[in-house]
């Protein structure tokens, strides 16, 4: 558990003293999003009807983004290597890495939403499924994004080949997530939604270290 | 218990891009002592040595450290190798003092160890800066600070001597003279001719 804190407190440092794409990424999340109503115009019942599918995309991408530089830095430094040589175990690094990922990314995206429903013109009463959507289905976006770009550090330049994966295989979060809102609005009710995106977490957090692990030791060979 | 060699390599072979460079290459261990892996450019010196460590799987043949077929990569719980590779893994964004306090951190090392280390290459002025400042040459020597207190017996060393100057290959000999004498075991590839008593060569070609 010490252990596990000294992983994510070197991660959240790097990531924050200066030059990295965490604090890029989110900034993309808010500029998206702002970026709507300028391109859909001021049609209040317009925008609150794409608001959901908007906050999800901006919030998929500026995701994916950030994903790139999870692994690279410390596969490219050799940090990885001398980590796995001090007796910490692989996938044990890979969940710390997605850890610390989801909290510089998923978790102020998750902070910033109900401004960002605000300022899109989503009504407040809906501002909690948006969250409660956000808050299941950040860490799935984290994970599910960790295996492409485990695999793309160990090939040089990878930021578009972890677009062309992580795409598709991040597509059922995306429409559960914007699903949920949507069905909420209509009357249907979202938790049906809610808890099939709950479901994804444990899958990909049982499935993704094994992967992930498996695609750096394949670069190491 | 005590005459089990450190590192048993029998018989290995290894590859790359599917071209056999090394064939039958044995070598064996023991506390204290040095093994210099020597041989043109190619010829697969760090690739024998990322074999021992796990990182490249071997054609044929076995590696046992500690008389068991665990390679350091899998090996869960307390470091069993100090390795310094072409890579010096330090983050260059972090300052100095926090990347050595990371691994000191880690590998549950007293602080005045780290500071003995710190002081042994003349690193003191440099504490506050980040890694990002430094020369190829510093850079190197931080990562031999790092080799000094990482509380191991055997070091794996991949042209340890790369970047630095005459007066810090001076260091780095007595370093590895100093590690030898306190019981500790050496493997390095290198290019240079390093007089250290009692070391064997092993030659790849």
């Amino acid at each position: 558990m010490n252990i596990f804190l000294k992983l994510i407190l070197k991660d959240i440092r790097s990531t924050f003293s200066g030059g990295s794409d965490a604090g890029a990424a989110i900034l993309f999340y808010l500029l998206a999003i702002i970026m709507f109503p300028l391109g859909f115009g001021s049609d209040n019942q317009l925008l609150a009807q794409v608001a959901s599918g908007a906050i999800w995309m901006a919030a998929l991408f500026s995701s994916m983004l950030s994903l790139d530089r999870v692994f690279r830095s410390d596969y490219e430094d050799g940090t990885l290597e001398q980590m796995v040589l001090s007796g910490i175990s692989l996938e044990f690094i890979i969940i710390t890495k997605c850890f610390s990922h989801w909290l510089t990314n998923g978790l102020p995206i998750i902070i910033l939403s109900p401004i960002m429903a605000i300022i899109i013109g989503l009504d407040i009463q809906y501002c909690w499924i948006l969250i409660m959507a956000l808050l299941l289905g950040t860490p799935s976006l984290t994970l599910i994004g960790a295996a492409p770009a485990a695999l793309s550090c160990t090939v040089g330049k990878g930021g578009v080949i972890i677009t062309m994966v992580v795409l598709p295989l991040m597509l059922p979060i995306l429409i559960l997530g914007s699903g949920a809102i949507t069905a909420e609005i209509k009357g249907m009710g979202g938790i049906g939604h809610l808890y099939v995106l709950a479901a994804i977490f444990p899958i990909a957090s049982v499935i993704v270290p094994f992967l992930a692990s498996k695609a750096i030791r394949l670069g190491w060979e | 218990m005590t005459n089990i060699p450190l590192i048993e390599a029998q018989e290995i072979s290894f590859e790359r891009g599917g071209r056999e460079i090394a064939s039958n290459i044995n070598i064996l261990l023991n506390k204290g002592e040095v093994y210099f892996v020597k041989g043109k450019n190619g010829c697969g010196k760090t690739t024998f040595l990322r074999c021992l460590l796990g990182f490249i799987p071997i054609s044929s043949g076995k590696i046992l450290w500690y008389g068991k077929e665990i390679f350091p990569i899998f090996n869960k719980g307390s470091p069993r190798v100090a390795w310094l590779g072409h890579l010096n893994a330090l983050k260059s964004i972090m300052s100095v003092k926090d990347n050595l306090n990371f691994y000191a951190d880690i590998w549950k090392v007293k602080k005045n160890i780290v500071k003995d280390a710190i002081q042994f290459l003349s690193f003191d002025d440099y504490l506050e800066f980040p890694v990002s400042w430094l020369s190829a040459g510093e850079k190197r020597r931080l990562s031999l600070i790092r080799l000094i207190f990482c509380p191991v017996k055997i070091w794996l060393l991949d042209e340890p001597s790369s970047f630095l100057d005459e007066l810090n290959r001076n260091k780095l000999k007595i370093i590895m003279q100093n590690h030898i004498n306190s019981g500790g075991s050496i493997i390095c590839a290198t290019h240079d001719s390093v007089d250290i008593s009692n070391a064997k060569t092993l030659l790849l070609d």
